[in-house]
């Protein structure tokens, strides 16, 4: 007893922290030695920048000129400018295609999928996979093919072959105000649904046959044990394709750039490309620093909402 | 000189205590075996001498070294694991050499030294193999190898036969006990199987909850056990135990409890009221007239456990209480039956319930 | 699972099918459309064979179109990136699975925030520090800030790998008198092999598809990515050469993916467990 009140006592002493006891022979410092070069590069190139990226978003700047102090005036911007929240907006409804739509086809295919042990499983992940794996740029340029009127690409000849050419848009499927944005959400629904649909179905795999059989002595339809067994065994995996897509639609850009360049107009201008814009087109790279760091804190928000509200919630 | 020495070590996992106070003395060439249940504390002792753990309180000697301050590599131990720990990239060879290519011994000196060490344990045609080419057993005397060739002032071993079958374990038991007997280097060797302790250890020292319950050789743990964990630790089957009143007079002691009496003569010295019995299996009988038996009680059959050579009998005396008895394989009591039992003289094992200290032996 | 009636099987079957199909027709697509004779008038259309099979196409943008400039670019921004990614996170992620030290905590986290941190916080001060060190439009521009942005990853990636070592194994290095760098790299890393191959796959392909930084650092010396981009920005038309470019700049991603395909997916599908 008297040991243990010595023992606490110092460990007060010592700074109120119990210090990581000491094996003995235990070279204490080397750890910091491995750590300093990818140390010294991460925060020379991603957290000093952060504070640099503070200190220029209170300027007007060009780039070239020096900037003049306005304070907040940047960030004001977010509230006021519409342009800024549009890019948000646009950001929102491409979540439906990039998030929402590969969920459910995932899920869905997942379930119909699972019922069977296939054969060559391997081959089939792979071609899934591929659109996820290959350059942005690359699928992009193969989608203005796809999407191409002249010369016509295999949309608008398929259309075109059934009768239904004219539904296409004159300017084009990327070059229409109201069909720009959608198109780009289908490739981005084309980009992602291979892969969460390889993980739902990794994960279903892992759902114990007895889970089922017991919902369904319990009388339950296909629907039921959906809701019932299914959904909530894939949880985990929800969570990291929910997480994932939302994250990665915040910061698209390559697509936007080679499909659309933000047009027509701004109609499918996103925050990435908007800071982007601002900082080589415009010169509004004090705005741009704050765009930036506006998107940062958002990441940070939603990462942060998602975790938690799919960590407490029971059910979808 | 290669004694190993404990000296009031404690030690501390923040608010856990794993090791009170615990001194011993471990003589040089002696195989002494730290056993106990899980949680006893047995395998932080022996990290403690390896340096894989740093001590709380006290001092660990190595060969009249105090090492408490030292790296592992300092203290002139070697390990056997549990999981045997080969590096799964490298040879029997380079596992073997790889100590003592650490300590930039001369490769002439590192050959000779694994290939005698592959000898002695017969692994020489595996030299060239990885371990996950290797069997179970064959790993295990790889691991025991890369202690041998370091020669080191004490060999520690920490349950290494936990991980092979039972008959493996057998054989392999004698096996390191005549390596070592060989070698003449101390051992401190970590189990939790009381056997293998009784089998293998010059002195056994029994672990409970961190403290060091007793030690002695197996023949003085076992005739003499210092407290009731020792002796229900021990022996297998384990005694059995029966809390019962006392009364005394000249030379004459009344052991009884509900109908239970047992009538011994013999003076054990003053006794407290109650005391606990204890009785080992072997040295309960079925009762026979003639045989000397102290007794008889009596009881019902509660359960029959047949060993081939002889029958283990559980008897429930009183109120709960059972005895397990043995007889011989012609016997054929069976369950419910009313039995009577006696125990052999000098084999009523007194303990002291406020203790558990052990009090006599009548 | 029970046996489940053929016509089951078949629809499950095309509906794989008819899903990697989709998956693959844009890039088998402008497979194609990359063999059609040049210029506006040819119009591959995706359903059609091209009329011949040329190779021109691959020849002009190799050298008209500069793509063995880009592909040089990339492929040695890559070849330096990779390895000094992987020994950087290998060292780090050491030294944060075995070794204990006063704000390790700290700074493992400040490594994990780099996670979510994107590349588009930071670019507007990184373009004007990396002008001011007079490094725009050179490989080392690109590479060190893809290395600072991979640390991340690799670092939790790797500190995961040797967290899953058998204690036990390091415990015996200690006592056999290994140092630290000994126990790493001759024992750890092996141990880990894998990993380490995984995390290389994973790091060429980020390095080989990387796109906002090129475009950003590079002005005439461009990676492929941002090369094909500005090559499609000038014959937006002629499908048949850009796609020939879109081409070339796939090849090698798709055939590291083909041989490593095992290692990409294992890396993607559990290193999604970030965040």
């Amino acid at each position: 007893m008297e040991e243990e009140l010595s023992v606490a006592s110092r460990a007060v002493a010592v700074g109120g922290r119990r210090k990581p006891e000491r094996l003995p022979g235990e070279a204490r410092r080397i750890g910091y030695l491995y750590v300093a070069p990818a140390f010294i590069l991460y925060a020379a190139f991603n957290l000093f920048p952060l504070v640099q990226g503070v200190n220029i978003s209170f300027y007007n700047w060009d780039g070239i000129s020096p900037g003049t102090w306005v304070g907040l005036a940047n960030y004001r911007e977010f509230f006021t400018d519409p342009a800024i929240r549009s890019t948000y907006l646009h950001v929102l409804e491409l979540m439906f295609f990039y998030t929402f739509m590969p969920i459910v086809i995932g899920l869905f295919l997942a379930v119909v999928l699972s019922r069977i042990r296939i054969r060559g499983l391997t081959f089939f992940r792979m071609l899934l996979f591929l659109p996820l794996v290959i350059t942005d740029v690359v699928t992009a340029v193969a989608w203005t093919w796809v999407y191409g009127t002249r010369p016509a690409g295999p949309l608008n000849t398929m259309l075109e072959a059934v009768g239904l050419g004219h539904f296409i848009p004159s300017a084009g499927w990327l070059g229409d105000f109201n069909t720009a944005l959608p198109a780009v959400g289908v490739f981005g629904m084309w980009g992602g649904f291979g892969f969460s649909l390889i993980l739902f179905l990794a994960g279903v795999m892992k759902i114990p046959a007895s889970l089922y059989e017991a919902a369904r002595v319990d009388g339950a339809n296909a629907l039921r044990e959906f809701l019932a067994v299914t959904l909530p065994g894939l949880r985990y995996e929800l969570q990291v394709v929910v997480v994932l897509s939302v994250i990665g639609t915040l910061g698209t850009f390559d697509e936007i750039y080679v499909l659309t360049a933000g047009g027509p107009g701004t109609a499918t201008s996103v925050p990435a490309y908007q800071i982007w814009n601002r900082m080589f087109n415009t010169g509004q790279v004090g705005s741009a620093a704050a765009l930036g760091l506006v998107l940062m804190l958002i990441v940070f928000a939603v990462t942060f909402a998602i975790n938690r509200a799919m960590e407490r919630g029971g059910e979808d | 000189m290669a004694r190993v020495v404990y000296d009031n070590v404690t030690k501390r996992f923040g608010e856990v205590t794993a090791l009170r106070d615990f001194s011993l003395e471990i003589e040089d060439g002696e195989f002494v075996v730290l056993v106990g249940p899980s949680g006893s504390g047995k395998t932080t002792a022996l990290r403690l001498i390896a340096g894989l753990e740093a001590l709380t309180a006290g001092e660990i000697r190595v060969g009249e070294r105090v090492v408490n301050r030292l790296a592992p590599r300092d203290r002139d131990i070697a390990m056997v694991f549990q999981d045997y720990a080969l590096y799964p990239q490298m040879t029997v060879y380079q596992n073997l050499a790889f100590g003592l290519k650490m300590r930039k011994m001369p490769k002439a000196e590192i050959d000779r030294r694994v290939r005698h060490a592959a000898d002695m344990l017969d692994i020489g045609e595996l030299l060239q193999r990885k371990p996950r080419a290797l069997s179970g057993g064959q790993r295990q005397r790889v691991a025991l190898g890369r202690a041998l060739v370091r020669e080191p002032q004490a060999f520690l071993m920490d349950e290494p036969l936990s991980n092979l079958d039972a008959k493996l374990r057998v054989q392999t038991r004698s096996e390191i006990k005549h390596l070592q007997k060989q070698v003449g280097t101390t051992t401190v060797y970590v189990t939790h199987d009381q056997v293998e302790a009784m089998t293998m250890g010059d002195r056994i020292a029994i672990m409970s909850e961190g403290v060091l319950e007793q030690v002695g050789d197996p023949r003085a743990v076992y005739e003499r056990p210092a407290n009731i964990f020792v002796a229900g630790f021990i022996g297998s089957p384990a005694m059995s135990f029966a809390r019962m009143n006392v009364q005394q007079s000249d030379g004459h002691l009344t052991l009884s409890r509900s109908e239970l009496r047992l009538e011994v003569t013999g003076d054990p010295g003053p006794l407290p009221f109650e005391v606990i019995v204890g009785v080992r299996p072997e040295h309960a009988w079925i009762w026979r007239e003639g045989q000397g038996l102290r007794g008889p009680l009596e009881g019902r059959v509660q359960f029959v456990e047949m060993l081939g050579k002889e029958s283990m009998i559980g008897v429930d005396v009183s109120d709960d209480v059972t005895f397990v008895v043995h007889a011989g394989a012609d016997s054929s009591i069976s369950l419910g039956e009313r039995v009577q039992f006696g125990v052999e003289p000098g084999r009523l094992y007194l303990f002291d319930p406020a203790t558990n200290g052990a009090l006599a032996r009548v | 699972m029970n046996t489940a009636p053929r016509r089951q099987i078949a629809f499950n079957y095309f509906l794989l099918i008819l899903c990697s199909a989709v998956a693959i027709y844009p890039l088998v697509g402008i497979g194609l459309a990359s063999l059609y004779p040049r210029g506006p008038a040819s119009s591959p259309s995706g359903f059609s064979l091209p009329p011949t099979f040329g190779w021109h196409n691959y020849v002009d943008a190799w050298t008209q179109g500069k793509f063995s400039g880009y592909f040089k670019v990339s492929t040695i921004v890559a070849a330096v990136m990779v390895p000094a990614s992987v020994v950087l996170s290998i060292l780090g992620g050491y030294a944060f699975a075995t070794m204990r030290f006063r704000g390790a905590k700290v700074i493992f986290w400040l490594f994990i925030l780099g996670l979510i941190i994107p590349t588009e916080a930071t670019i507007v001060p990184l373009y004007y520090d990396v002008r001011a060190m007079g490094l725009i439009d050179t490989y080392w521009a690109l590479i060190l800030l893809e290395v600072s942005g991979e640390v991340s990853f690799g670092i939790y990636w790797m500190r995961a790998a040797f967290m899953s070592a058998p204690r036990s194994l390091l415990e015996a290095a200690r006592i056999d008198g290994a140092s630290s760098w000994r126990t790493l790299w001759g024992i750890l890393v092996p141990f880990a092999r894998p990993a380490i191959l995984t995390l290389s796959v994973l790091t060429f392909a980020d390095s080989w598809n990387e796109f906002f930084l090129a475009l950003v650092f590079t002005v005439n010396h461009m990676t492929a990515p941002a090369g094909l981009a500005s090559f499609q920005g000038r014959y937006t038309t002629d499908i048949a050469l850009v796609s020939a470019g879109a081409m070339i700049v796939a090849l090698p991603i798709v055939i590291v993916f083909i041989f490593f395909q095992r290692d990409f997916m294992r890396g993607m599908l559990t290193g999604a467990v970030k965040g």
